[in-house]
């Protein structure tokens, strides 16, 4: 079961690598944005607020900081939720949080935290992480 | 499931979600390539932060909490280790001062038995010092006596040494009271020894802060070097001997201000809520009112010495300088800036000649100073006095408007109102107030100050006309 989860999963990291070689931020991923086809592939979906890199670093314009906020704030990178420059990095954030739901089934961020997100907190006490929470609990 | 996110996959994951970004995997390649060796059970890039790391983290949660703890590990470790150093300093000076003392009583007990000996009602004719050198019978010589002399001076150099504070505290003032007490059994023949030995003694009691002994020593040891070589033996000393005494004579006298008994009356106002003046202003009252004589004195053995110093040891000795400085001083104190002027451009004549326009600005500020001071005693006399004196040189050397000049009539116009000259003072005010385009905010500001002063004595002034007018 976690191996099939993980060889999808890898489908999905290459093509976002894929977009990310091509300097573009897909900036939105979520489990509804990634499709498994009935041949068992993966297709990324709605590259809508997807943004190309310039010089590695999304600059956000004022355009974009407003798409920026409409964004899926559960999915989302700490630098997205707080409006400040994102790079490929913020995609890799989005994969963690589809990772860690793949792989335990919970949502990755608590109740709390998710309306923490919403309002634009994540980095107080509440809008903590879930995930990285419990997986502290169980690495040690 | 949950249990089964364990080991590497944990990390992955953490550090996939990892709010900082720089320590996140930099793209979603990087997070493939370690999912791919997770898989293939190689060791992945995730691990857990290190212990540097962690601590970092600890220290930014609880950062008051940290820096609390720290300053208190640190005040700990500073205390211990100033504690520690205090003591080994404190045994190393007592181990030093040990030494030194034993060295200097074994060279006062052999010199003690050597002048002891060599005293005719101990030795008898015999000569036990330098049998060889020194044939029996002319003990009197002068070779002999200069030889004497000096193992004398190097004895009370090694006393002196006794001397020094780590030694006061084991009770090492002895040795000078030994050679002062040796030196009185010689008689006639120890006077120079005397001399020397008292003033060695009053050296060293300067040091410890017995000023009353120390000048009651200078004294003694100025009148028997005075008695020794007056006037008309002076010829017959070498240069430096002569110069030495120069320089003890000053010394005797220049002392003196310090130690007068009268430096204890104190010039701090009653008014003033303490009641206990702090040391240094019954110093400073012995400088301006009671010891005046005594400056005077001070003054006049630095002017005796000084010839005596320049001709034996030239212009650029430090001996000439050190007495021009303080005469320099002395001069400032008595209110004589043209002589204070004069001797410090001496002194500086050869080696910086840009201190001179220095001098003049210090000494323009402290004359005023002292006229202030001078006014707060009472003595407003005094205080017009060497206003007017350091006004003279300011209207030599500085311009109308120099915030100096303007200062020194303010405070005199201050004097003389309360010596209740009101009309001269208001003269004096109404020329400064008239002063054209003042230099400086200096400048402008002792203009206000006596634009003030005139509108508050104005009308005291009308009021006193109009009283005698009334009479």
């Amino acid at each position: 079961m976690c191996g099939r989860c993980l060889t999808l999963f890898l489908q999905v990291t290459d093509a976002v690598a894929h977009a990310h070689s091509q300097l573009v931020v897909h900036r939105d991923l979520k489990p509804s944005n990634i499709l498994v086809t009935a041949g068992g592939e993966v297709r990324l979906l709605d590259f809508g607020i997807a943004k190309l890199l310039e010089q590695g670093e999304a600059r956000e314009t004022e355009l974009t900081e407003q798409s920026g906020r409409a964004l899926t704030p559960d999915y989302a990178s700490p630098e997205q939720i707080a409006g400040t420059p994102i790079g490929t990095a913020s995609d890799v954030y989005s994969l963690g949080v589809v990772l860690y739901e793949l792989l335990t089934r919970d949502p990755a961020l608590s109740a709390e935290a998710r309306l923490a997100r919403r309002v634009g907190r994540c980095d107080s006490q509440d809008g903590s992480c879930e995930a990285e929470r419990s997986c502290r609990a169980s690495a040690r | 499931m949950r249990k089964a996110l364990r080991g590497d996959l944990d990390w992955i994951v953490l550090k996939a979600l990892t709010k900082e970004r720089d320590r996140r995997y930099v793209s979603a390649a990087d997070l493939g390539a370690d999912l791919r060796r997770f898989l293939r059970n190689e060791p992945v890039d995730a691990s857990p932060p290190s212990a540097a790391y962690r601590i970092g983290k600890f220290v930014r949660r609880h950062r008051v909490a940290v820096t609390a703890a720290a300053l208190l590990v640190l005040t700990l470790m500073a205390g211990t280790v100033g504690t520690t150093a205090g003591m080994l300093r404190a045994r190393r000076a007592e181990a030093a001062a040990r030494t030194e003392a034993a060295t200097a009583e074994r060279y006062s007990t052999f010199l003690v038995n050597m002048f002891e000996t060599a005293a005719p009602e101990q030795s008898k004719g015999r000569d036990d010092h330098g049998a060889g050198a020194c044939p029996a019978g002319r003990r009197a010589n002068p070779h002999r006596a200069r030889q004497r002399a000096a193992a004398r001076s190097a004895a009370a150099r090694h006393h002196r040494l006794g001397l020094h504070p780590a030694g006061t505290l084991l009770g090492r003032t002895l040795p000078l009271d030994d050679a002062v007490a040796l030196a009185r059994k010689l008689g006639d023949r120890g006077n120079v020894d005397l001399a020397q030995a008292l003033y060695r003694r009053g050296q060293a009691e300067r040091y410890l802060d017995e000023p009353i002994k120390a000048e009651s020593d200078d004294r003694e040891a100025l009148a028997i070097l005075e008695r020794t070589y007056g006037p008309e033996r002076r010829e017959g000393r070498a240069g430096p001997d002569r110069a030495w005494i120069a320089v003890a004579h000053e010394r005797s006298r220049a002392s003196a201000p310090f130690v007068s008994p009268a430096a204890t009356t104190c010039w701090w106002r009653p008014t003033a809520k303490r009641t206990a003046p702090p040391p240094c202003c019954c110093r400073t009252s012995a400088r301006f009112t009671t010891a005046r004589d005594r400056y005077r004195d001070a003054k006049d053995a630095y002017e005796q010495a000084l010839p005596l110093l320049r001709r034996n040891f030239g212009e650029q000795d430090h001996h000439v300088g050190t007495v021009l400085g303080n005469l320099a001083q002395l001069y400032q104190i008595l209110g004589d800036y043209h002589a204070r002027l004069r001797s410090g451009a001496a002194r500086s004549r050869d080696r910086h000649s840009r201190v001179r326009s220095r001098i003049i600005r210090m000494w323009a500020s402290t004359g005023c100073n002292l006229a202030r001071i001078s006014d707060k005693l009472g003595d407003q006399r005094l205080a017009v006095e060497q206003i007017d004196r350091a006004g003279a040189i300011f209207g030599q050397r500085l311009p109308d408007a120099h915030p100096l000049r303007l200062y020194a009539a303010y405070f005199k116009a201050g004097f003389l109102i309360e010596l209740g000259q009101l009309g001269d003072a208001r003269t004096l005010l109404e020329q400064l107030v008239a002063t054209q385009q003042p230099s400086s905010l200096e400048a402008r500001v002792a203009l206000l100050n006596g634009w003030v002063r005139l509108a508050e004595h104005r009308a005291p002034e009308r009021t006193v006309a109009e009283v005698s007018r009334a009479r």
